[in-house]
């Protein structure tokens, strides 16, 4: 056997340096802002606590006792009706808005500005701006269905409507983001398939599904991926419209970890819960990733 | 040889000396420094920056008076509008802030945390004067020990427009909640509503805070019961005085039509709003929220009178602010010097002046309040004195408040009937209870 030679073990040495340095702080920046915090949470969620005390070992009790209670299929419905009611109104939206933009000969850049601002604007001011305009005494919505014969009934307050306006109120929030990443995508169909699809005589539809849609799935695919783990952490729009409520038919996953982790004594089920988010957004992640991956190539 | 080693020897005791001496001198100065250079953290919802709010102001000048008569102790304001900083950092167990302003409904839960200091043994050895109170210090107690020093009281009102009282020729303000039912009839209409009773999950500290703290509390507690246990556990209120507020409650909403659904998502923020339009033509209210209210309302048109309860002249629940001191604090001792100021008459004559309705009996010799601007709060102090009691709250009162929201919704939504919501609030409380 060969005794190591000197220089090769230096020069290891020396790469392996570099890297160290340069990224070792930021690695440890990472770890401790999220593995670190992640690492925390899954502790709390096996164990009993007493406020933020850890005061015993629960194992997986804690999940068979969450993952087992109706509030919490209740909490997964509506999560999972807000996450693709949304999805179902602002990829068309988006995607709809983005093709009219493209088309449009004159005014699209000024149409394109006013279609990005409720993107714009912080959750909290279009929550507060939806409140007024879907105040049943006062509001403008229930004033104008007022107006022509309809009863709006008692709109946010409404256990039967107030998560569809929720969705209502998320889709017009967020699908400028949509229409942003299409408009993008959108800009990579060459202009020869148009014509040659043309010559063709194919439509709209031939256009839409020969042309452009091989264009877009990818991107569509990883918007709507992007979009559905912001939903399923969003929460300052919740709690600025319904708190909830009523009855709590808007209460989410996420919704519900945030008001837990102030009101609870014991906040291990929402630990539990938080992970269960996380799970899903990992998975979510990963689809994500392999789908941008095939978009960058 | 043996001397040279004597000399280092010696050298080295010097050097030690002088290390032990600086280590001394070090603490001394730091203990110094903690009794009187000591920068005390202070947790209020109360912003020195808001120029418009009166109390704000009150607040300000209070702190500059106490920096001024204890010039090695300085305050520093921590801004905390919803109080979860406050119950974050005794949840944590932290060492700041040093004094925390809790209200007494949240108390039991910042007992609760053990991170908040008793002071009754303070109280005795300073020899504070414990009869100098609108209420007996003896009633804001939690489980037998005085978790902090009154400040101020509130308690709920009934906020009305005079002319449209006056257009449905309602002559006296309702005294009961029959009275009350009587006023659905003449004044709700169309959109308008004449007594909202708020059962919504938005503003506050937790869901239908406004509903516990201007209605069901008194109606519950009544005039001799209690609203929780003393440890803030269980249940103190009977079934029968549940069952009375959820009938109460129902026939304002149905049978007389007082109220209307619409009110079901009101917190105390729509409420107000609901009020300053006169959309909602009366409502039991906060006192704090009247001053600023009646300014925004046109022509002098809102009054108030005490708020409506069972029987005529029943007993409504009272709380307040107390200062309390973070048990994790370094600085306990400044912070009691500060506690002892802002609840001392000197400190709570300023205080008056910021609209609050103070704790110290005494204060109320102050000139101020033979003003015209202090006519309300004297109204109010005599209203605290006379019908005002300080209950018990619970260590999980956000908790009882949304689940007794959500029962009381779904009575109205669902056409429930009082004694569900008689068995959902004790089973899910009890539920919530055994979980804590």
């Amino acid at each position: 056997m060969k005794p190591p030679n000197k220089a090769n073990t230096a020069g290891i040495g020396r790469n392996w340096a570099p890297p160290v340095i340069w990224f070792g702080p930021a690695v440890l920046l990472l770890l401790a802002v999220t593995l670190y915090p992640t690492a925390v949470v899954i502790w709390l969620s096996l164990s009993r606590t007493r406020y933020y005390d850890v005061i015993g070992w629960a194992g997986l009790g804690n999940y068979a006792s969450v993952l087992t209670s109706t509030p919490f299929w209740d909490l997964t419905f509506n999560s999972l009706v807000y996450l693709t009611g949304s999805l179902a109104i602002v990829l068309p939206l988006g995607l709809f808005c983005a093709l009219a933009l493209q088309t449009m000969k004159r005014g699209a850049s000024s149409l394109r500005v006013l279609l990005l601002l409720p993107w714009t604007l912080s959750m909290a001011v279009v929550g507060c701006f939806w409140l007024w305009l879907l105040n049943p005494s006062y509001g403008p919505i229930s004033y104008g269905m007022k107006s022509v014969g309809l009863t709006p009934g008692l709109m946010l307050g409404d256990p039967g409507v107030a998560l569809l306006l929720l969705i209502v109120v998320t889709a017009w929030w967020s699908f400028p983001y949509v229409m942003v990443m299409m408009s993008a995508a959108l800009q990579g169909v060459p202009g020869e398939l148009y014509e040659a699809i043309e010559i063709d005589g194919g439509g709209f539809w031939s256009r839409l599904r020969h042309v452009v849609w091989p264009h877009i799935d990818t991107t569509l695919g990883s918007t709507a991926l992007a979009l559905s783990i912001m939903y399923l952490t969003l929460i300052t729009l919740i709690l600025v419209l319904t708190g909830g409520g009523p009855l709590g038919t808007t209460s989410t996953w996420s919704f519900e970890v945030f008001v837990d982790a102030f009101r609870s004594i014991d906040i291990s089920p929402s630990a539990v819960i938080s992970i269960v988010v996380l799970i899903v957004n990992l998975l979510l992640g990963l689809a994500y990733l392999r789908l941008t991956g095939r978009v960058s190539g | 040889m043996s001397r040279k080693k004597d000399v280092n020897l010696s050298r080295r005791s010097v050097v030690a000396g002088l290390a032990a001496a600086g280590s001394a001198t070090g603490l001394a100065l730091r203990r110094s420094f903690a009794q009187s250079g000591a920068e005390v953290s202070y947790n209020s919802f109360l912003d020195p920056a808001n120029a418009n709010d009166p109390r704000s102001a009150a607040q300000t000048r209070m702190i500059e008076a106490f920096e001024k008569a204890n010039p090695g102790i300085r305050i520093k304001v921590v801004v905390d509008p919803s109080g979860a900083n406050g119950i974050r950092a005794a949840r944590t167990k932290t060492d700041s802030p040093d004094v925390i302003r809790v209200a007494n409904f949240q108390q039991p839960e910042f007992a609760a945390t053990g991170s908040i200091l008793p002071l009754d043994d303070l109280v005795v050895r300073d020899k504070m004067d414990v009869n100098d109170w609108l209420i007996p210090l003896e009633q804001t107690k939690v489980n037998g020990k005085l978790w902090g020093l009154q400040q101020d009281y509130r308690i709920p009102i009934l906020v009305y427009h005079k002319s449209l009282f006056d257009q449905a020729q309602v002559t006296t303000p309702p005294r009961t909640y029959d009275e009350v039912g009587a006023l659905g009839a003449k004044l709700t209409k169309g959109n308008n509503i004449a007594y909202a009773i708020p059962i919504g999950v938005a503003g506050g500290i937790g869901g239908a805070q406004a509903l516990v703290e201007f209605i069901l509390s008194s109606i519950l507690a009544g005039n001799t019961g209690a609203f929780f246990a003393p440890d803030g556990r269980n249940i103190g209120f009977s079934d029968e005085r549940l069952l009375l507020a959820a009938t109460t409650i129902r026939d304002l909403f149905g049978k007389y039509k007082a109220s209307t659904p619409v009110t079901l998502q009101f917190g105390i923020n729509e409420l107000q709003d609901a009020l300053r339009t006169g959309i909602v033509a009366s409502a039991s209210f906060g006192l704090y929220r009247y001053k600023g209210l009646e300014r925004q309302v046109p022509n002098h048109d809102l009054a108030w009178a005490a708020a409506p309860s069972v029987e005529p002249a029943d007993k409504h629940t009272v709380y307040g602010f107390q200062l309390s001191i973070n048990a994790n604090s370094p600085r306990k001792d400044a912070s009691w010097e500060f506690v002892k100021y802002m609840t001392s008459p000197a400190a709570q004559i300023l205080a008056a002046r910021g609209g609050e309705v103070v704790a110290r009996a005494s204060a109320y010799n102050d000139p101020y309040f033979a003003s015209p601007e202090a006519a309300d709060q004297k109204g109010w102090k005599e209203l605290v004195q006379q019908r005002g009691r300080m209950v018990t709250y619970s260590v999980i009162q956000s908790t009882f408040n949304q689940i007794a929201g959500e029962a009381l919704q779904r009575m109205i939504l669902r056409s429930g009937t009082p004694e569900t919501v008689v068995t959902e609030i004790k089973t899910r409380y009890a539920e919530a209870l055994a979980k804590a």
